[in-house]
């Protein structure tokens, strides 16, 4: 699969940035809050710390094997067969983090601006997405992350400024929330927040830039934690901890509040964009994960074929939950400890194994 | 089989071309064929005519004239061949007849060939060519030339006798500009080539020659700095060049050239920027850029083009930049209200209420009241009745012109609001979009403009902005990955180059110092870092920094 095209640094730093804190803008702050209660933005800064770690597993074994995917590397430890499983488990990660997310953004849409419109309508727009930028592939999604990336900090900037005016400081007391303990506990599971980094491990190969995969790694995951940080802390800095978990996407209940006094009222209308933007990135780049991991399981040289049957698989599961919370539920506090169990698991057994096994490239050090 | 051949069709959605780009994607090239057609000219000049006249099918084609005479000189039989008004009588007259037939008394050199001879003493003309080749000589003919043939000779002499009616240099109609050159191409290709060389008055500017279309024959340069373009650019448009001109028979046009030569036919976007303004061509391919002259036509194309082209205007740089930047912003802004504003309108209407400031929607409401379309049914009616406008005022004959633009806008508006067809409000909305599509400097650009704005007002009529950035998120998607020549469409922007200065805001002229990175021209720096010299402190001689690097 190297005929993928060619992604530049900083599109693949956009794409990963974009694809980590998608969340952001449905139902993970409300989530942090819930767990963490006062200290979910401490919760986020634990999970970070602890995703560093695995980070540096993955990024070890992308410089033990130089221009090798995440398949390429397990097949090469552990042959073929174990290697193949580890594939199907990727696959599996990124076709349900996909179906799930894709019903959560329809539904955001439901709630922020069509209230009538069947789910099945948003959907439907969301596959034409889907289906077009995998078939443009990898370099189209990255090198579009890259164009509207400023964009949409542009528009995180506003939504922030605008609402620290409403932010109370005193109701991020207590600090540590329900305390050390709980908190602590809450920490592995929550680590799920970033697994998206492994698709470094899947666009590794095809960057242009090899030196440079850990630098793009570390900083995009350091640029993931201080954004989903400052964002649980402002929902729980404008709304206190008590009201924030009862709003299904405080960020959108941000974006309401902003306004410049009277001439520009219930502008999140045009928040839909920025919205729209990032969803539709980050479902493209999950939906590409998930087709690719497919047709490299099963050695297809051409994932085209693939795009249409895996769309409909996934607008099928994404219709499974009945409902829009029994979805937040499922992927938030059910499937999260399977992701990062995913997350941290995978990198690290890899490691071990290439480390045990004596197979790669071994570092100078 | 066919089952699965549809089965094939929808599952597989056609493969991406990755084929060329100036990156290390490229490819090798099939050799291109050797002429095959090398029939050779007889020593007998009846046969030799026999032959020419079978070709060009006379005594039927009353267009070709055989001229018989004898060259008194020489005492040799003689006669010239031509097409009947493509020709210059005064030049076929006085510097070729008359010499031969009756001034020349020179004694023959036997030392010479008597074609070397003939050409090197007895015709006053100022372009003479040998050949031996038939089909050099039928081509020279349908190209203007008069071709004098004689006994005993295998080689004949193209003598150039062009001149035909052709009209004069004249202001460009689509690309008018206020400050600046006020001329434009015309369907002359030597005055094409020599407008764009009276720019770029540079020994490195080359202009090869192509013939395109098997019929046709059209005459097509290709201009270029020699040692600025990049040669695996070129390399691509003369390969392509040359399997047009064998594949097909009739070009006329760059326009068609236009969407033979594109990446992706497909696309509504145009890939290739035509211009009819010599100082745009010039420009651009002192920048790397490759450029098409083509006989017949007074559009120019360049290759390749971005996306910062089609928002570009020669004026920019002709007036002071803040003048310019102004331009530049007008146009952004028109770009984006051409495109979006009637699918603003319509989804604020049909779905986002709460975002008009109230004593608008009052207004809003108020002037609705009475219409009893929808208001996309209204919207459409409007855009249609300004596309039957435009399309008029170019076909109307040009006295009545003028007229058109009266009764259509003004008396249609006005009498579709009195009847309470329309509402006021969006004859607002739909005039404001007419006059920013007709800021767009580039004619095809425009084109693709007035079909998106379709585009997005059925999504947002449909879905409301949803629908709208869903359309935003498709254009861009597919912007994305549009690409001219193996360039990128947005390149400056997505990828990003770092040294790319002219995007949206034009900088100072004097400190442009690099040319297109994304071409990978061969020549990267345009002018040396501090091209005003007496401003620069540190160094009081004006000493050119680029030799040091």
């Amino acid at each position: 699969m190297n005929n993928d095209g060619k992604i530049g640094s900083r599109e693949a730093l956009t794409l990963l940035i974009i694809i980590m804190t998608g969340k952001i803008f449905l139902s993970f702050p409300r989530d942090m809050v819930l767990l963490g209660q006062t200290a979910g933005w401490f919760l986020v800064i634990l999970a970070g710390l602890v995703s560093l770690i695995a980070f540096a597993f993955l990024s070890n074994l992308l410089k033990r094997f130089p221009g090798k995917n995440l398949l390429q590397i397990s097949t090469e430890i552990f042959g073929m067969v174990l290697g193949n499983v580890f594939n199907c488990i990727l696959f599996f990660f990124f076709l349900i983090i996909t179906a799930l997310f894709f019903r959560q953004f329809a539904e955001s849409f439901i709630i922020s601006i069509l209230p009538h419109t069947p789910i099945s309508v948003i959907s439907l727009g969301f596959m034409f997405i889907l289906v077009y930028s995998c078939h443009l592939g990898i370099e189209a999604i990255s090198r579009l992350a890259q164009f509207y990336g400023p964009f949409v900090l542009l528009a995180l900037i506003f939504i922030f400024g605008f609402s620290l005016k409403n932010a109370d400081f005193q109701q991020l007391a207590p600090v540590f929330g329900p305390g050390i303990l709980p908190l602590l506990k809450e920490t592995l599971p929550q680590t799920s927040i970033f697994s998206e980094i492994l698709l470094l491990g899947i666009i590794a190969p095809l960057i242009r830039e090899k030196n440079k995969l850990f630098k793009i790694g570390i900083t995009s995951l350091l640029i993931s934690i201080v954004i989903s940080t400052l964002v649980t802390a402002l929902v729980t800095l404008v709304y206190n901890y008590e009201s924030a978990n009862k709003l299904l996407f405080p960020i959108f209940q941000l974006a309401r509040l902003v306004s410049i006094e009277r001439f520009a009222q219930r502008t999140e209308a045009f928040f839909v964009f920025l919205w729209f933007f990032i969803a539709g990135l980050n479902l493209s780049g999950l939906f590409y994960s998930a087709v690719t991991r497919f047709a490299q399981t099963f050695r297809i040289k051409n994932y085209q074929p693939l795009i249409i049957p895996l769309g409909l698989l996934v607008y099928t599961i994404s219709l499974i939950p009945s409902n829009m919370t029994q979805s937040v539920d499922f992927n938030s506090f059910k499937m999260n400890n399977y992701y990062a169990l995913i997350f941290l698991g995978i990198p690290l057994i890899l490691w071990l194994g290439a480390l045990i096994l004596r197979k790669g490239i071994r570092s100078k050090s | 089989m066919k089952f699965r051949q549809i089965m094939k069709h929808i599952f597989s959605l056609g493969e991406r071309d990755t084929r060329f780009s100036l990156g290390e994607r490229s490819k090798q090239y099939p050799k291109s064929k050797e002429k095959e057609n090398t029939e050779k000219l007889q020593k007998n000049l009846a046969k030799n005519k026999s032959n020419l006249e079978e070709i060009f099918g006379l005594p039927d084609n009353k267009d070709i004239v055989i001229r018989e005479f004898k060259i008194t000189a020489l005492n040799k039989n003689a006669l010239i061949i031509y097409i009947d008004g493509l020709t210059d009588r005064n030049t076929q007259n006085f510097a070729i007849l008359q010499p031969l037939m009756l001034l020349a008394s020179e004694k023959i050199e036997h030392s010479l060939e008597l074609a070397d001879f003939i050409s090197q003493k007895l015709i006053p003309d100022q372009q003479i060519t040998k050949t031996e080749i038939v089909d050099d000589v039928v081509s020279a003919i349908l190209d203007g030339s008069t071709v004098l043939l004689f006994d005993n000779s295998t080689q004949a002499l193209i003598t150039e006798t062009k001149g035909w009616e052709h009209r004069g240099i004249e202001k460009p109609a689509s690309e008018y500009v206020v400050r600046g050159p006020q001329e434009s191409f015309n369907e002359s290709f030597r005055a094409n080539t020599a407008s764009v060389r009276r720019y770029l008055k540079d020994p490195k500017l080359i202009t090869e020659i192509f013939s395109i279309g098997r019929r046709s024959r059209t005459t097509l340069g290709l201009m270029y700095l020699k040692d600025v373009a990049n040669p695996q650019l070129l390399e691509e448009v003369r390969y392509r060049l040359n399997s047009i001109s064998d594949a097909t028979d009739f070009i006329s046009e760059t326009g068609t050239l236009e969407e033979y030569l594109e990446d992706h036919p497909l696309s509504i976007i145009p890939q290739l920027l035509s211009t009819e303004r010599p100082d745009r061509l010039a420009a651009q391919i002192r920048e790397g850029f490759v450029g098409i002259v083509m006989a017949n036509s007074p559009f120019s194309l360049i290759i390749p083009a971005t996306y910062t082209m089609f928002i570009h205007a020669s004026e920019d740089y002709y007036l002071r930049w803040p003048f310019g930047n102004f331009l530049r912003f007008i146009r952004a802004a028109s770009l984006f209200t051409a495109l979006f504003l009637p699918a603003i309108y319509i989804s604020l209407v049909n779905f986002h209420q709460e975002m008009i400031p109230t004593h608008l929607l009052l207004a809003m409401t108020s002037a609705r009241e009475n219409v009893p379309f929808p208001a996309v049914v209204e919207i459409i009616l409007m855009e249609f009745a300004f596309e039957l406008i435009r399309e008029a005022g170019i076909r109307v004959p040009s006295v009545i012109g003028p007229t058109i633009g009266i009764v259509g806008a003004l008396v249609l508006g006005q009498a579709a609001v009195a009847a309470s067809i329309v509402s006021p409000i969006l004859i607002i909305v739909i005039a404001i979009t007419a006059l920013s599509s007709f800021v767009i400097p580039n004619y095809n650009a425009s084109f693709s403009v007035r079909i998106l704005r379709f585009f997005f007002l059925f999504l947002a009529a449909f879905l409301g902005f949803f629908g709208l950035a869903l359309g935003i998120f498709l254009l861009s998607l597919h912007l994305v990955n549009l690409s001219s020549f193996g360039v990128p469409f947005l390149t400056p922007l997505a990828p990003s180059r770092s040294k790319a200065q002219d995007q949206i805001i034009r900088p100072f002229a004097f400190n442009q110092r690099f040319r297109p990175t994304f071409l990978k021209p061969l020549d990267l720096i345009r002018q040396q870092a501090n091209s005003r010299p007496w401003k620069n402190k540190k160094s009081p001689q004006g000493g050119n920094k680029d030799q040091d690097e």
